[in-house]
């Protein structure tokens, strides 16, 4: 399984994705659906991000929503007085993100399974809490409004980035980021680290593999491209409240990297469009006839089939309907 | 006596309130976690299917039931439910990890909040009992009566489900699921079968939480959510499934709560629940009794 | 990487997107189509979650009037969409981008919420499309409408800033001291920020303040906290939901503070709220806009459509399509001979009319001047006891 050859079909896929991605705003620009593409790929960086650490080393955080958010705030307050630029608030919410990843990793990583994944969820229940109280610095309820418009410099211009056809191109660079930096922290060595720790730490450290070293790695990388996509989501909203912030994001993240398959970026892509398009289908069919009760009603019926008919996720059934190996998660740790 | 000592006093015994309210649902969710490491996240809708199924019994035309032989129709009403649930999606998803189990009851959730709201609207439903409208005033201390009995209660299901997993057969086939699943499969104890029963009486307890608790509150559809999550960290603490750690860690945080949002804040008083759950973790990452297998 | 699967999950990949795309486009086109182009008004509230009795009440008020104009408005049919904000801004966008480019609507009711409203004000004025605001009392909000640079957002109900400044000193002349109790909301916070410096310059002690999340269950530890500060009286910003489960617990400690509100604790629905134990409400003082009792025969039709109290969120939504709405898309066919959503927006500034909650006609920030109204609950009954002219006031011109 070695993917250092070029192979044409490769070539072939990323070539008609990459130029899927680039068209679609162009042959559907009504802003509707371009904000729900930018949602979807907002998504799939988000479940990405999230699927380094749940899907590979193992460690399923309920609190990654906390880099969303504070990489939202940390954009709304102190890019604009920095005078940051779209990227250069980009990239300080990634790097602060990265460094509270580190931080919270190196003090999370003490506790094991159930009870990581519930203290995280507290973390994020207690950021959401001073978000919502420490009015003088966040303005609380009333949220941050009117984050500016961002620039993107550029070497001789600058250009303003206001319509929503505009912030999609501006956020398909990390979106491109991100598919790289899973891809070379999920194959080759790092990846084979990052199962052995994920399928047995104890075994993983006989063979050298420092565990904890890969977990934090995974997870501060993973914080700092979800930080970075905080900075693009409230330049975007241009306001920045609690709710970014809250359990919501971390159940939608869940229900996307677990029923699209964890651990396999096919199936966490496929997850974050089925489950952004889904909401977009159920308020439009039938002339939007359906009340949003009803929606959710279906959007969680649907949810339920999908867990229970497909258990190995949606990757696995696209697997058994191409007829190919079963898990490929195994090939990866024999490897 | 004086006023600082009465504020003190009754400071306390919010606290004993709320730490019964959380025990209630604690104990729930420690149950089946310890059985069939199920993160159930709709057990707090169980608790709000307890509080709508109060509320309709209550309102039965014609025929007044008394509050006492309301309880366990509701706990019934509840236990039924948690067997369809249980048939219907839980027991297909049991034999995978807790992550698959997260997400099915997450789906379970979004559907039971959005039919109640459907059903019920948003209007928070009213519930009174003679109970709840009987003050009593012991030590100064106006409080309803309906406050004692959850608190009797609690003690009571308490010490009832000490007995059953201990003393009876059934309780003893579930104690020993919980310690080790794949030795019981072998000694031909049908584990599916405990982790049904076991499910279904943790939704009842909810279901009499929610039927004990709503009269001094009112009943929505989102009543449960945030009740869900306190009591996940309260089993957290008290060391995964082990029920009297996580009782004990349920009066701990209502303690806790009453005491930080009476003398300090109430806005904050989530940083400081969670944030001690959080420190506790760090230092006793087995939880407070350290680790136990089993019940 | 297995060959064979990359091209097949390639070719399913493009099937997917494929056709859920096609599966979007057909929604849209249908949605489209319909043929006697009706007037369409967008309903933008949130529908689910924790503050879904905000949408639900915009709903009831404004199926109410609809009902009572036939769905008709000068031969034109009319129509309601619904689109659920979730109160949160990532989904108040997809939202109302649904309204103004999918259903294409000519005008929006909305409000509560200021998140949602204040992620939308872009698009609405990029959209321009007129919205009107029923409910929403954020002072924030103003200095964006009308001439602060938004000119299709309008505010029928007096925001905070307004009131505050009617009632502040009706408070302080009853109470030396006070403690402020609010949902910890926008609007609870937002309400007490615009009353505390008041309090402040008429030298009312607030010796206790406190912000209790949506869908709290047990109020006892701030009561404790609220006897312990002892205040002559309480000011309390809450909506019936979450006020009528705290003024029920503050009647079971027994505390015997004179007690104000800002919110709805003695509307209809409160009164419903609190029917098992009448002596929950009583004699609470309520200083708000849309009261019960300004409109006696709209009151008891509303019991009777939907056997279910009125209350100001559902009251004002009734209101604003009834009278405002209705009254500026008539306008707009009598001046331009069609309602679009440009002849509903110039309609909607010229607005001058008397109606039930009083005269409604928009400042150059887009904002209505209703009545102020001072309310009770007089032996298990909503009692209107005083209607008050309420005025433009100063603001701090934030920013510019």
């Amino acid at each position: 399984m070695n993917n250092a050859h070029i192979d044409v079909r490769t070539v072939l896929f990323w070539g008609i994705s990459a130029v899927i991605l680039l068209i679609l705003p162009q042959l559907f620009p009504l802003g509707y659906l371009v904000n729900a593409m930018i949602t979807t790929v907002v998504w799939i960086i988000f479940a990405l991000a999230f699927d380094l650490s749940a899907g590979h080393v193992g460690a399923v955080s309920l609190g990654h929503a906390v880099f969303f958010g504070v990489g939202a705030y940390v954009a709304a307050i102190a890019a604009p007085q920095l005078g940051l630029g779209y990227f250069g608030s980009m990239g300080l919410s990634a790097v602060t993100m990265g460094i509270l990843a580190l931080i919270a990793g190196i003090a999370f990583f003490r506790i094991a399974e159930v009870s990581f994944a519930i203290g995280t969820l507290g973390a994020l229940i207690i950021a959401q809490q001073i978000a919502n109280n420490a009015y003088d610095l966040t303005n609380g309820p009333m949220c941050i409004q009117s984050v500016p418009n961002p620039t993107i410099h550029l070497p001789g211009n600058a250009i303003s980035v206001t319509q929503p056809v505009e912030y999609y191109y501006a956020l398909l660079p990390l979106l491109l980021l991100t598919l790289i930096v899973y891809r070379l922290l999920t194959t080759q060595r790092i990846g084979r680290a990052f199962a052995s720790v994920r399928e047995d730490e104890v075994r993983a450290s006989a063979m050298g593999v420092h565990p904890l070293r890969y977990k934090l790695l995974a997870f501060s990388v993973g914080g700092a491209l979800i930080g970075a996509l905080g900075s693009f989501q409230a330049q975007y909203i241009t306001v920045v409240c609690p709710s970014e912030l809250a359990i919501d994001y971390t159940l939608t993240m869940l229900i996307i990297v677990f029923v699209g398959g964890a651990g396999r970026m096919r199936g966490v892509v496929i997850g974050a469009i089925l489950f952004n398009t889904l909401p977009r289908i159920l308020e439009n069919i039938g002339g939007g006839t359906i009340p949003p009760a009803y929606q959710q009603v279906i959007y969680g019926l649907i949810l339920l089939g999908v867990v229970l008919y497909m258990p190995d996720g949606i990757d696995g059934l696209i697997t058994r309907l191409t007829g190919g190996r079963k898990s490929k998660r195994q090939v990866v740790t024999d490897a | 006596m004086s006023i600082e000592l009465e504020i003190f006093l009754e400071t306390i015994i919010n606290g004993l309130t709320l730490g019964a309210l959380y025990a209630l649902v604690t104990m729930g969710l420690a149950l089946i976690f310890g059985v069939a490491r199920l993160v159930n996240f709709a057990h707090g809708d169980l608790f709000m299917i307890g509080g709508y199924a109060l509320f309709v019994l209550l309102g039965v035309e014609g025929m007044e039931l008394p509050y006492v032989l309301i309880v366990p129709l509701v706990v019934i009403v509840t236990m039924a439910f948690s067997w369809i649930i249980e048939r219907t999606v839980i027991h297909r998803v049991i034999n995978q990890s807790w992550r698959v189990h997260a997400v099915a009851t997450l789906g379970i959730s979004i559907v039971l909040q959005n039919i109640a709201l459907i059903l019920f609207t948003t209007d928070p439903k009213q519930t009174p009992t003679i109970f709840s409208r009987q003050i009593i005033e012991p030590f100064g201390v106006r409080m309803s009566m309906q406050r004692v009995i959850i608190l009797v209660v609690v003690i009571v299901v308490f010490l009832g489900l000490q007995y059953f997993v201990r003393r009876t057969k059934l309780g003893k086939a579930i104690r020993a699921v919980s310690q080790n699943r794949d030795m019981c499969a072998i000694v031909g104890i049908d584990v599916k079968k405990i982790v049904m029963i076991t499910f279904v009486i943790s939704g009842g307890l909810a279901g009499l939480a929610g039927a004990l608790l709503a009269p001094l509150y009112s009943v929505t559809p989102m009543m449960g959510s945030l009740l869900t999550l306190k009591g996940l960290a309260a089993v957290v603490l008290g060391g995964l499934g082990y029920i009297n750690g996580a009782v004990f860690a349920a009066f701990g945080l209502g303690i806790i709560e009453a005491l930080f949002s009476t003398y300090v804040s109430f806005a904050f008083k989530d940083v400081i629940v969670f944030g001690i759950f959080i420190l506790f973790l760090f230092f006793r990452p087995q939880g407070i009794f350290g680790r136990r297998v089993g019940l | 990487m297995n060959k064979r699967i990359l091209t097949k999950s390639a070719t399913l990949f493009s099937l997917v997107t494929t056709i859920v795309l096609i599966l979007s486009l057909g929604v849209l086109s249908t949605a489209a189509q319909d043929e006697p182009e009706p007037i369409k008004i967008g309903l933008y509230a949130p529908m689910t979650g924790p503050v879904a009795f905000l949408g639900e009440g915009f709903e009831l008020g404004a199926t109410m009037a609809l009902e009572e104009l036939d769905y008709e408005i000068e031969g034109v049919p009319v129509e309601l969409v619904v689109a659920d904000n979730m109160c949160n801004p990532t989904d108040a966008v997809n939202a109302i981008r649904k309204l103004i480019e999918v259903d294409e609507v000519d005008v929006i009711l909305g409000g509560g919420c200021s998140s949602a409203t204040v992620a939308a004000q872009p698009i609405i004025a990029e959209g321009e499309t007129p919205a009107v605001s029923a409910t929403s009392t954020n002072p924030s909000i103003y200095d964006g409408m009308g001439v602060g640079g938004n000119i299709w957002q309008f505010r029928v109900n007096p925001d905070d800033l307004i009131m505050a400044n009617a009632f502040a000193d009706l408070i302080a002349d009853d109470a030396g001291s006070l403690g402020l109790v609010a949902e910890n909301t926008d609007f609870g916070r937002g309400a007490l920020a615009a009353y505390k410096p008041l309090f402040e310059e008429m030298g009312v002690e607030v010796v206790y303040e406190d912000y209790f999340d949506l869908g709290t269950a047990d109020y006892r530890a701030g009561l404790t906290a609220i006897r312990r500060a002892n205040p002559d009286a309480l000011l309390i910003v809450m909506t019936e939901r979450d006020g009528s489960t705290f003024m029920r617990q503050l009647r079971e400690v027994g505390l015997e503070q004179t007690i104000f509100s800002r919110g709805s604790l003695t509307s209809p629905l409160f009164v419903e709220f609190t029917e098992d134990d009448p002596t929950i409400g009583e004699g609470i003082l309520e200083f708000s806009f849309w009261a019960f009792g300004l409109d006696p025969e709209h009151d008891e039709a509303f019991f009777e459509r939907f056997d279910t109290a009125n209350s100001p969120h559902r009251g004002m939504s009734y209101y604003v399509v009834k009278d405002v709405i209705a009254e500026a898309i008539r306008a707009a066919i009598e001046e331009t001979g069609e309602a679009t959503r440009e002849s509903i927006r110039d309609a909607l500034a010229e607005i001058d009319i008397e109606t039930p909650i009083g005269p409604v006609a928009f400042d150059d920030h887009n904002q209505a001047y209703p009545f102020g109204t001072i309310q009770t609950i007089q032996d298990g009954v909503p009692t209107l006891l005083d209607t008050i002219e309420l005025v433009p006031v100063e603001r701090e011109t934030s920013e510019e």
